[in-house]
């Protein structure tokens, strides 16, 4: 695949990620959207280390996978306690807040 | 600094181990950062003695054990005019000893804090002070971080500790303040990574200087690639200093954590990020001239905006949190001028900010102990329920609005005068404005305090802990001693700043 075509797909997730948090209210389908923009960031090193002949990218790819992991760790510890504390894993339900 | 740039590209496995503090000090020439080595292992002991000890004391003692050997290392390790060890991922010179010491400073007084809180419930608090040092780690090492991946790194640790700390409450307040912070958080960390993998893919340079060299060597329509890849990578920068337009989590976020977690929020990631996004912008440097407008823009409107939204707000915490990113509005001058002095000015006012901001929350959690309550009116007629306390209080408002002799004087008068020297007059006037709108909510709070009738006529029960009593104690004299005798805090800072960041 040519680097522009790889390229798009990168920016088509990136778009769909935003899109996802722009508009989802569960909060598992927020942390959905957000993993989807970590793995655009991913493919982009990738893409861009494979062009340049650049070791030190693909590391970055490696710890952005184990990053996502961890956010995704706290992420569904932090919905537990919500659905716990709050009764609710909607984010417009989350409203306690404000002023 | 070349040596270590130079073996980078070859030798990645060795520069991963060294991430974790593995090889700190082992091998590599020049390597100096011990001190953050004992504090990530000391943060995962005390996760361990929190979880599994009965009370909270055994961690608590762990906790200032190894606070005091990361404060002796990092005392005592050389500090050579600059030296990037771990292959280059870090840059440890005299700017970053200045933030490493201003995280040290602010974990121990927060350890204070959180210590002497009863918000918090015994059965937790180990494993809160083990994520406060973790987040110390990060906080330090977003200073030195002189590489992308370190930046990122640093940011992650300093954001998932975060994340966890504001959810510690077991009520409803808190467990939607986490889930706002994470979703803000996350978000905005991703949209600054693909902001990274552009700048990559424009450059293919991921090391500060290699990058600043890259930048300066591109031209034509990748020129204004680049921006926009800078501008999606400082994004993410200027969510975590809560800098407008990425403001909107802050009130949320600091009214729902525990007070001591919403004192640490408010200073330490402000100044980390402060140091990180200093060090980008100067890699980032053939773009000043199209950045600076921006950021200048943003300075003023990110004071304004806090300034006059605290004005309106009935929540103490919450209060806080408004003046809070007013006072980033402020900071923000130091970095806009770009100059050596406001560079100086930044790092004076980020010690005062240190002392003042920590006092105030400090004197918060002493209220919120004894009356159990975070409303603006619990501090009603507190002169006369906790004379002692008022008076610290009273102190730290009137040093956060900037009024002579206390050290925020001090502070705000050298980064107007940055701001002057660098010909900004709109940028400082912007400024002198904002003080004054700012000295209305402070003294709002003084005039409750000391002119308002008391709800209840018993003094505070129960008064201070001797915790809180020295965190508030340490932070009222700094605020006092350096704004009467602000010689020998210039003179070091003076050393301390430096003009070439990279």
């Amino acid at each position: 695949m040519s680097v522009r075509l790889i390229l798009l797909l990168s920016h088509a997730l990136f778009a769909l990620g935003v899109y996802g948090v722009l508009t989802r209210r569960h909060a598992i389908g927020l942390l959905l959207s957000i993993e989807l923009i970590l793995n655009a960031a991913a493919l982009n090193f990738v893409l861009f280390s494979r062009a340049f002949g650049h070791v030190e990218a693909q590391a970055f790819a490696l710890f952005i996978i184990a990053l996502a992991a961890c956010e995704a760790v706290v992420g569904l510890a932090i919905v537990i306690g919500l659905a716990r504390h709050a009764h609710t894993v909607f984010a417009d339900q989350v409203d306690l807040l404000k002023g | 600094m070349k040596q270590g740039r130079g073996s980078c590209r070859a030798a990645t496995p060795p520069a991963v181990l060294g991430l974790v503090g593995l090889r700190a000090g082992g091998g590599v020439p020049g390597s100096a950062s011990p001190a953050e080595a004992i504090l990530s292992l000391g943060g995962l002991l005390v996760l361990l003695i929190g979880a599994w000890a009965r009370g909270h004391r055994p961690a608590l003692t762990a906790s200032w054990l190894t606070l005091a050997a990361g404060a002796a290392a990092l005392w005592s390790a050389p500090v050579p005019p600059a030296s990037s060890p771990f292959f280059g991922l870090i840059l440890c010179d005299p700017f970053s000893l200045a933030f490493r010491w201003l995280a040290l400073g602010t974990l121990a007084i927060v350890l204070l804090l959180a210590s002497a809180s009863r918000e918090l419930a015994a059965a937790v608090r180990g494993e809160c002070y083990g994520l406060l040092l973790l987040l110390g780690v990060g906080l330090m090492l977003m200073a030195e971080a002189n590489h992308l991946l370190m930046a990122y790194l640093a940011m992650e640790l300093v954001s998932l500790s975060s994340y966890v700390l504001v959810g510690f409450l077991r009520e409803r307040r808190s467990a939607e303040a986490a889930l706002k912070y994470l979703l803000f958080g996350a978000l905005s960390s991703g949209i600054m990574l693909f902001g990274m993998s552009l700048l990559f893919g424009l450059t293919g340079s991921l090391a500060f200087p290699d990058l600043q060299a890259a930048v300066a060597g591109t031209g034509g329509p990748m020129a204004r690639a680049l921006l926009v890849a800078a501008a999606l990578m400082l994004a993410g920068l200027a969510f975590k200093i809560s800098m407008v337009p990425f403001h909107m989590w802050t009130p949320d976020v600091y009214e729902g954590a525990p007070a001591a977690v919403t004192a640490l929020l408010s200073v330490g990631p402000k100044a980390a990020g402060l140091a990180l996004l200093l060090r980008l912008l100067e890699a980032l440097a053939p773009l000043w001239a199209s950045l600076s407008p921006l950021l200048l823009a943003l300075t003023v409107v990110t004071m304004t905006l806090g300034n006059l939204v605290a004005l309106v707000q009935t929540n103490v915490k919450r209060l806080l949190a408004y003046s809070t990113i007013g006072q980033v509005g402020y900071l923000l001058i130091g970095l806009a001028v770009h100059t050596r002095v406001g560079h100086e000015a930044l790092l004076v006012y980020l010690v005062a900010y240190l002392f003042m901001n920590l006092g105030a929350f400090a004197c918060v959690v002493a209220v919120m102990n004894g009356t159990g309550s975070e409303a603006l009116e619990a501090f009603r007629g507190l002169a006369r329920r906790a004379p002692g306390l008022s008076l610290a209080f009273a102190v730290f408002l009137l040093s956060l609005a900037g009024i002579p002799p206390l050290l925020g004087f001090v502070g705000k008068f050298l980064l107007l005068g940055s701001a002057l020297d660098a010909g900004e007059v709109a940028l400082a006037v912007a400024a002198a404005v904002n003080s004054a709108i700012a000295l209305y909510y402070y003294t709002n709070i003084i005039r409750l305090m000391y002119f308002a009738p008391p709800a209840q006529a018993e003094p505070l029960s129960p008064s201070p802990s001797p915790a809180l009593r020295l965190a508030l104690g340490s932070c009222a004299a700094a605020t006092l001693a350096l704004g009467l005798w602000p010689g020998p805090l210039l003179e070091l800072i003076s050393r301390l700043a430096v003009v070439r960041l990279l």
